[in-house]
């Protein structure tokens, strides 16, 4: 489920078919996702927390060109003063949607916290465009 | 302190009370625990922002250690998982900013570098220059181009400990134009007084170097700095006159991070380097540069903490053995990185490793610190290790030597500060014999 800042449920537009397709299974998955108007894109924050530590796990649904769609992993820093984002990789989706696999490894991903071991096998690494903020 | 068995391997354990730090102790210390910042709001506007920007190791709060041999500059890990259990916490005491030794309440006074209004100032183009180039200390570093491919394999090949791959793009620009590199350049030598340059690249498919040309001559002929390249060396020995070529468009230093001495650390950690280059090619860049060269020009670049001690102080010895200086690196996990879940290293461990560092660039006459106003702070530097040795007479008789190497090598330097022609072409001469260069 995605929700607002009040963490109300809220329907969110997505850029192009993959992405609108994207958003559908994340606004219907059992984890709420915070979406943050302020950000570029689609950026929504994982709200499932571990027993230990708030999930500060991001996704950021955008696209860089035509015919493509990312879904950009990434940490906000802890510190205030800190301008990094802390990247871990990216779906790539090039004229085409995301498999059920994909969609399922990656909400499960964001729901552990971007645990090394849930990292998803097809999430790239690098990519060669800027990921707007 | 006494040393045991834990977890698999030989650990370091309190048993007594943590004496007071000297500078370089300190400095150490605070790269193996990291420090706590308590929450302030003078921080932001004291401190540089926290820019992991072309940091393979590095990802935190510039910090300068005061000493009485010299200020020591480190970048203090702030955001990895470890540094929660730090005994250091930064906070602002009466006269400035102060980092604590909650284990015995030592206290330390350290300095915050400001952030250049150039960070926040846009190129010609239009980008903001904090995304072409950082300070890292008190040199700029740039990473030119795309990420390093070894992050685009099918099966990432990145050397395990890097995010390089996760910031281009991400915390700064994919591609960097030449002319928005010398403006940031001249901004950060006018109002820095940056006097070194750094230019990165990562693995380009065996064009690394050929790519940092343009930069290279830049550089030299509109600012004026030295500049320095890394990228990984060619793999065969019959394209080493490259390094030539780009020491005819202006470069005075090369660094060969080939991370680690024991080959199959090496394989098993940076698999990309292993499998398009191999070790082999970093030591034979690194000699082939650094016999061309002066003493102390080039650098092999290492981590410690990971492999062996008893490795990276084979590293350190045939790094100095060939005439050039070692940088190394105290390893730490970087967030997001494969290696994020690795142990930081043991102080203890640290301190021997940088007292040899320093005591084998002694050893072979290696002349450390000369070069004006350089300081790197993701990385312990070979004259920052002076406070880990007894100031005897023969330390300072070294140190009296040192001075004079540096008062030497004042004028040449200062010559390199200087814009100017380089001899060489952008065309990249067919074969060696095109080199103005030679040994």
């Amino acid at each position: 489920m995605i929700v607002d800042g009040d963490h109300a449920p809220v329907e969110v537009d997505g850029d192009g078919p993959v992405a609108v397709a994207l958003l559908g299974a994340l606004q219907m998955s059992d984890i709420r996702f915070e979406v943050d108007p302020g950000r570029a894109g689609i950026d929504l924050l994982c709200l499932r927390c571990s027993a230990t530590a708030p999930n500060r796990a991001r996704v950021k649904i955008f696209a860089p060109r035509s015919g493509t769609t990312v879904a950009f992993i990434y940490k906000d820093p802890q510190l205030p003063l800190s301008t990094d984002r802390f990247a871990y990789g990216a779906l790539v989706l090039k004229n085409r949607p995301a498999s059920d696999e994909e969609t399922v490894a990656l909400i499960e991903y964001l729901a552990s916290g971007l645990h090394p071991e849930l990292r998803p096998p097809t999430l790239k690494r690098a990519f060669p465009f800027d990921v707007p903020r | 302190m006494v040393k045991v068995e834990l977890g698999g391997g030989m650990r370091y354990v309190r048993t007594m009370a943590v004496p007071r730090r000297n500078p370089g102790e300190l400095q150490i210390d605070l790269f193996c625990h990291g420090v706590r910042i308590a929450p302030d709001p003078c921080l932001a506007s004291d401190a540089r922002p926290i820019a992991r920007t072309r940091a393979g190791l590095g990802s935190g709060l510039e910090l300068i250690v005061p000493g009485d041999l010299k200020d020591l500059w480190l970048n203090a890990p702030v955001e990895e998982d470890f540094v929660r259990s730090s005994p250091y916490e930064l906070k602002r005491g009466e006269t400035g900013w102060v980092v604590t030794d909650t284990r015995n309440g030592e206290v330390y006074p350290v300095g915050l570098p400001q952030e250049p209004d150039w960070y926040d100032a846009a190129t010609s183009s239009g980008t903001v220059m904090r995304e072409i180039g950082v300070l890292q200390g008190t040199y700029l570093g740039i990473y030119v181009s795309n990420s390093c491919m070894y992050w685009y394999k099918d099966e990432a090949k990145n050397c395990r400990f890097c995010t390089t791959g996760f910031n281009v793009g991400v915390n700064e620009m994919a591609d960097k134009d030449v002319r928005e590199v010398v403006e940031t350049a001249q901004r950060a030598k006018d109002e820095s007084g940056v006097t070194f340059v750094h230019f990165n690249t990562g693995y380009q498919n065996g064009r690394g170097l050929q790519q940092l040309a343009p930069y290279v001559k830049a550089i030299k002929e509109e600012v004026g700095a030295l500049v320095g390249v890394q990228a990984v060396p060619p793999a065969r020995e019959a394209d080493l006159w490259q390094y030539d070529w780009l020491r005819d468009l202006g470069c005075d230093h090369f660094s060969f991070c080939y991370e680690f001495q024991d080959p199959e650390w090496f394989a098993k950690l940076c698999p990309g380097k292993q499998e398009t280059v191999g070790q082999q090619a970093f030591f034979r860049g690194l000699e082939y540069c650094q016999s061309r060269m002066p003493k102390g020009a080039c650098s092999g670049e290492i981590i410690a903490g990971v492999e062996p001690l008893e490795a990276t102080h084979a590293a350190i010895d045939y790094i100095t053995g060939v005439g050039a200086f070692p940088t190394v690196c105290i390893f730490r996990p970087v967030v997001g990185s494969d290696m994020e879940h690795y142990p930081s290293p043991a102080f203890e461990d640290m301190v021997p490793i940088m007292r040899h560092m320093y005591l084998a660039c002694r050893k072979q006459r290696i002349p450390i610190g000369a070069a004006p106003n350089i300081e790197v702070s993701l990385i312990v530097n070979p004259d920052d290790a002076q406070y880990l040795v007894p100031r005897t007479l023969g330390f300072r008789i070294d140190r009296m030597r040192l001075g004079i190497v540096k008062r030497l090598a004042r004028s040449h330097f200062n010559k390199e500060l200087r814009k100017r022609k380089v001899a060489g072409d952008l065309d990249m001469p067919d074969r060696r014999e095109g080199v103005a260069t030679t040994s």
